[in-house]
């Protein structure tokens, strides 16, 4: 695995999936593709616990699940957002940026007063 | 599976599974298998080859096994969560919508839910029945190891039931096999305590109330010292008898009350539910209870021969019924060397407490249940017929509902419920019928059961009531169910029939309840000829317009015979001068049900050894009775007047009797001893029904009352007009002769008989009724197949008619049809009613498997009820118009 891959955190990765489902309908290659094409490579989710976290999310209500047509007309399984993942969405994004902030801050403090 | 290998294809037929929840294991495959190929795809775009690409994806995925595993394990969960909640919420919305769609087409809903009703109700019934017959414990301490023993001849099918006390006295001091046995025997006395009442008495051994386990609530109950001649009188008595004489059970310890003229102390008091028999009210040491068994002395071997007493025993724990039995029987064996006289041919039965009780009601009981089943199987596939008839009426609804995307599952399963739904509420409905239906069906059942034997609708009996109709629901709902859903939806949106698979369901189904009903009505014309063959047995009396009561003399007054002989006279005399009397007489007891004095009997001339001499069944009865009863005379003469203490000492016999001793005629003027004497034939009858109307005649002699009275004497009149009144007055007469006598057992002889017909008659009506309901349903599935058959012809009819067939010839093929189809259920049928009859004449009186004259009632009642099922399609199908055939199509 290339060394600018970062490992993501199981949290992250709920959040990247609720992000990418809320676009519209989406395959779990769906998922991990905007995810590769969103953070430009930069995240490279692993896709063995891809899966079991979307499944994971759909048993909590927090997406549906369902099976459809893809674009090269075969038959796959598509994930759509419920309002309960929505509003799981609002709140998940901003405690992450608001943690991202608060180390982002660290990060830019000056150093400690002696 | 290795990680990193293909998730393979399912087969397409476990698609099908999808309908009763989601193959999670083949969609989290499916799910996988689009990712990789999806990826494979990207890298194959950039220039990959297949399998590189293919080997690529599958490395940039990493563990393939580990993620299809937790997502299964995650899908699993949540599918067990889910299915939970779902199928409430599904079996919530499937049942109103069966509801509605049931609220929609009411008519054909209630046909079936009434058909359900009847089957649910019949078995419903049935089981709570059988339930208390055979599984409610008997309400004493020992009455899971209570047994009757009682005495019975070599070979015979039942026992008599009754045993003498010097038979009891040597199998208990023989056996090895019982904890104790005791004795009891029944009988009225008259009490004194206020006005003169006729009270129930039971005379026991000591042994008695320890053999059932039951102990005295207030004081005690016998001890051996009791039960000895010449010991204080005693008694116990009920706790409901001592509440009605002294107010409260404690009052009653220590009182003393005139029984038969004895003062008899009351030393105890048992609770009601111990009771034996089951309206008990007092019990008396046999010993000292003035028992009439015991009148030429308890230790006089002629004692042997009065055979009128109950034997029970307690089991000793770990020994079987057979043992005992086998015990029992050695002992009787040996009785037979002893005293050949009164015990040649004389064995002994064991039987269950409970038995004693319910009767033996194993051959009943299998009819009945047969007979339940079989109801609810033909209402079960009329309900499936009438489901299927629907089809027409739902097949565009079906369709519609296929086409915007219901899976063929989701309809079966809707259609399910609605069969469910129907036959649930038919099953309720079922059940308030049961209560009703529960007593008709004890009656046929058993129809003498005590009174702490009640027959409850309890919670076992509800569990079983919706179960049975939950699985009929399922069970015969699904057949069409499937059927139904099979529509097409092309060919239903255009209209056409679904036709021929329908009606070949439909078919098999009407072809199957014409099976049940067939065997049920030769059940029932098998019953009902058994009832009638009872009625035709030659009785030797005619019990009809004859009204008995009993009084018994057991007062200081009639301590001599000649005051006895005088009383009865008196009481005849009375009577006769009653308005409407025909005729009066009198006897020890009456024929029917008046088993039985055996006396032990030599013939002047016929020399028998000392202890040999055989028993024979005697009756003490005056003049009137022969004329009251109607017995005829076959030779000689019958009493008279002058036939009276002072006259010679006569005897009429019946015509057993003379056949067996005198087979070449010519008993008139033999001298006979019956223990008093002897006797001079003068005259000889028909036989007379004595102990039971059924079995063979037995011999039997008649000695004039007035050579010798017994204490006991029941009055017969035979009356014009109601007999009611006749009791009434005859009741008067007897207070007006002795105003201390009470007069009991005031019965018609008509009733009595009646009442030993019973059971049969009981069974033929409930099998009567039960082929009733089933060639009711078996007709109307016959018309609705019928109906169907003629509607789907209709243009093929309407041309005929129109080419100039004649409507007759039209109908009559139709007519001719349902009568094939009848036929084929007929034939399938008989086998299965001639199993049924074998079974029932096992049962019933005079009949037998092979009554063809029953077989060919019952097929001709069928093909009359089909003629009279297809007469009304037959009618529509010769009136075909072709006209209307083709704007239909």
């Amino acid at each position: 695995m290339p060394d600018a891959n970062v490992e993501v955190l199981r949290g992250t990765l709920d959040l990247l999936i609720l992000k990418a489902v809320s676009w519209g309908p989406t395959h779990g290659y769906g998922v991990a593709r905007w995810i590769e094409q969103a953070t430009d490579d930069v995240l490279r989710i692993e896709e063995g616990s891809l899966y079991p976290a979307l499944h994971r999310l759909q048993s909590r209500g927090w997406i549906d699940a369902e099976w459809g047509i893809s674009d090269n007309n075969r038959r796959a399984r598509f994930y759509t957002l419920t309002a309960k993942g929505r509003a799981q969405l609002r709140v998940e994004a901003a405690t992450w940026t608001r943690f991202a902030y608060a180390v982002f801050a660290a990060l830019e403090a000056p150093p400690r007063p002696a | 599976m290795n990680p990193g290998s293909n998730p393979r294809r399912p087969p397409a037929w476990r698609r099908y599974l999808n309908f009763w929840g989601a193959d999670i294991v083949a969609d989290v495959d499916d799910e996988l298998r689009f990712h990789l190929e999806m990826r494979a795809a990207d890298y194959a775009a950039r220039g990959l080859s297949p399998e590189g690409a293919r080997s690529l994806a599958e490395q940039r995925f990493g563990n393939i096994q580990n993620a299809r595993e937790a997502c299964a394990q995650i899908d699993r969960q949540q599918a067990r969560a889910e299915g939970r909640a779902h199928m409430l919420v599904a079996l919530q919305q499937d049942t109103a919508y069966a509801l509605r769609v049931l609220r929609r087409q009411w008519l054909p809903a209630l046909a079936a839910a009434l058909c359900m009703a009847v089957g649910v109700s019949a078995t419903t019934a049935m089981f709570s029945v059988a339930d208390t017959l055979l599984l409610r414990p008997l309400p004493y301490p020992n009455g899971d190891r209570l047994v009757a023993v009682s005495t019975t001849h070599v070979g015979a099918s039942s026992s008599i039931g009754v045993s003498s006390y010097l038979d009891y006295r040597d199998w208990r001091a023989s056996q090895h096999s019982f904890d104790d046995m005791g004795v009891l025997g029944q009988t009225n006395f008259i009490m004194l305590h206020g006005e003169p009442r006729r009270i129930a008495a039971s005379l026991v051994s000591a042994t008695f109330f320890p053999t059932f386990g039951i102990a005295a609530e207030l004081g005690r109950v016998f001890s051996d010292a009791d039960d000895r001649p010449g010991a204080a009188p005693v008694m116990v008595v009920s706790d409901a008898f001592a509440r009605q004489e002294f107010g409260e059970p404690a009052r009653a310890l220590g009182q003393s009350i005139l029984v038969n003229g004895v003062a008899r102390t009351i030393i105890g008091v048992i609770p009601d539910r111990w009771r034996y028999p089951s309206r008990g009210e007092t019990w008396l040491p046999i010993e000292t209870g003035g028992y009439s068994g015991f009148s030429n002395g308890v230790d006089n071997p002629s004692s042997r021969g009065n055979r009128n007493l109950q034997v029970f025993g307690t089991l000793r724990r770990g020994v079987s019924l057979d043992r005992a039995r086998r015990d029992l029987a050695a002992v009787a064996a040996q009785l037979q060397r002893d005293w050949p006289g009164s015990n040649a041919q004389m064995t002994t039965a064991v039987t269950p407490m409970r038995d004693q009780y319910v009767g033996d009601i194993r051959g009943s009981l299998v009819a009945v249940i047969g007979a339940t089943v079989l109801v609810l199987l033909i209402s079960c596939f009329n309900v499936a017929a009438l489901q299927l008839a629907r089809a027409s009426a739902r097949t565009r609804e079906i369709a519609v509902r296929t086409a915007i995307g219901a899976s063929r599952g989701r309809i079966v399963r809707q259609l399910l419920t609605e069969s469910v739904v129907l036959s649930v509420g038919g099953g309720a409905l079922g059940t308030l019928l049961a209560v009703w239906a529960r007593e008709l069906i004890r009656r046929a059942v058993a129809p003498n059961t005590p009174a702490w034997m009640t027959f409850d609708i309890d919670g076992r009996v509800l569990l079983f009531a919706f179960s049975v109709s939950m699985l009929a629901g399922i069970a015969f709902g699904i057949a069409p169910a499937i059927r139904l859903a099979d529509v097409r939806a092309g060919t239903a949106l255009r209209n056409a029939t679904i036709g021929s698979a329908r009606s070949r369901l439909q078919r098999a189904f009407v072809i199957a309840e014409v099976a049940i009903s067939i065997m049920l009505v030769v059940s029932a014309s098998l019953a009902l000829e058994s009832v009638w063959r009872i009625k035709r047995i030659p009785l030797g009396i005619d019990p009809n317009g004859v009204v008995t009561f009993e009084v018994t003399m057991q007062s200081a007054r009639y301590d001599q015979p000649a005051a006895r002989a005088r009383l009865v006279t008196q009481i005849e005399q009375q009577l006769h001068a009653m308005p409407g009397v025909i005729d009066v007489g009198a006897a020890d007891r009456m024929p029917i049900n008046g088993c039985c004095s055996q006396f032990p009997m030599v013939i002047r001339g016929q020399a028998v050894s000392k202890g040999h001499e055989p028993f024979v069944t005697g009756t003490i009865a005056t003049p009137g009775y022969f004329a009251t009863l109607d017995v005829h005379l076959l030779s000689g003469r019958t009493f008279t007047e002058n036939d009276d203490a002072n006259g010679q000492k006569v005897m009429v016999i019946n015509q057993t009797f003379a056949n067996k001793y005198w087979p070449n005629g010519g008993a008139l003027g033999h001298q006979v001893n019956t223990g008093a004497g002897d006797a001079t034939i003068v005259g000889v009858v028909e036989d007379v029904k004595q102990a039971t109307i059924f079995g063979a005649p037995e011999p039997q002699f008649f000695r004039p009352y007035a050579q010798d009275p017994w204490t006991r004497a029941v009055f017969a009149v035979r009356a014009r007009g109601d007999l009611a009144q006749v009791a009434t007055a005859a009741r008067h007469v007897v207070r007006s002769v002795d105003p201390t006598m009470p007069i009991f057992g005031v019965e018609t002889l008509g009733a009595v008989f009646d009442e030993a017909t019973l059971t049969t008659r009981s069974l033929s009506r409930l099998l009567m009724a039960f082929a009733g309901i089933a060639l009711l349903l078996a007709a109307t599935g016959l018309y609705g197949l019928i109906s169907f058959l003629v509607q789907r012809r209709t243009r093929e009819l309407g041309l005929r008619v129109a080419l100039g067939a004649e409507p007759s010839r039209v109908a009559r093929m139709v007519i001719l049809q349902a009568c094939a189809l009848a036929a084929i259920g007929v034939v399938v049928g008989i086998g299965g009613a001639m199993v049924a009859a074998k079974w029932l004449a096992a049962t019933l009186y005079g009949v037998t498997a092979h009554e063809w004259s029953v077989y060919a009632g019952a097929v001709l009642m069928l093909g009359a009820a089909s003629v009279a099922a297809s007469c009304g399609p037959a009618r529509r199908a010769s009136r075909s118009d072709p006209m209307d055939a083709l704007r239909a199509e």
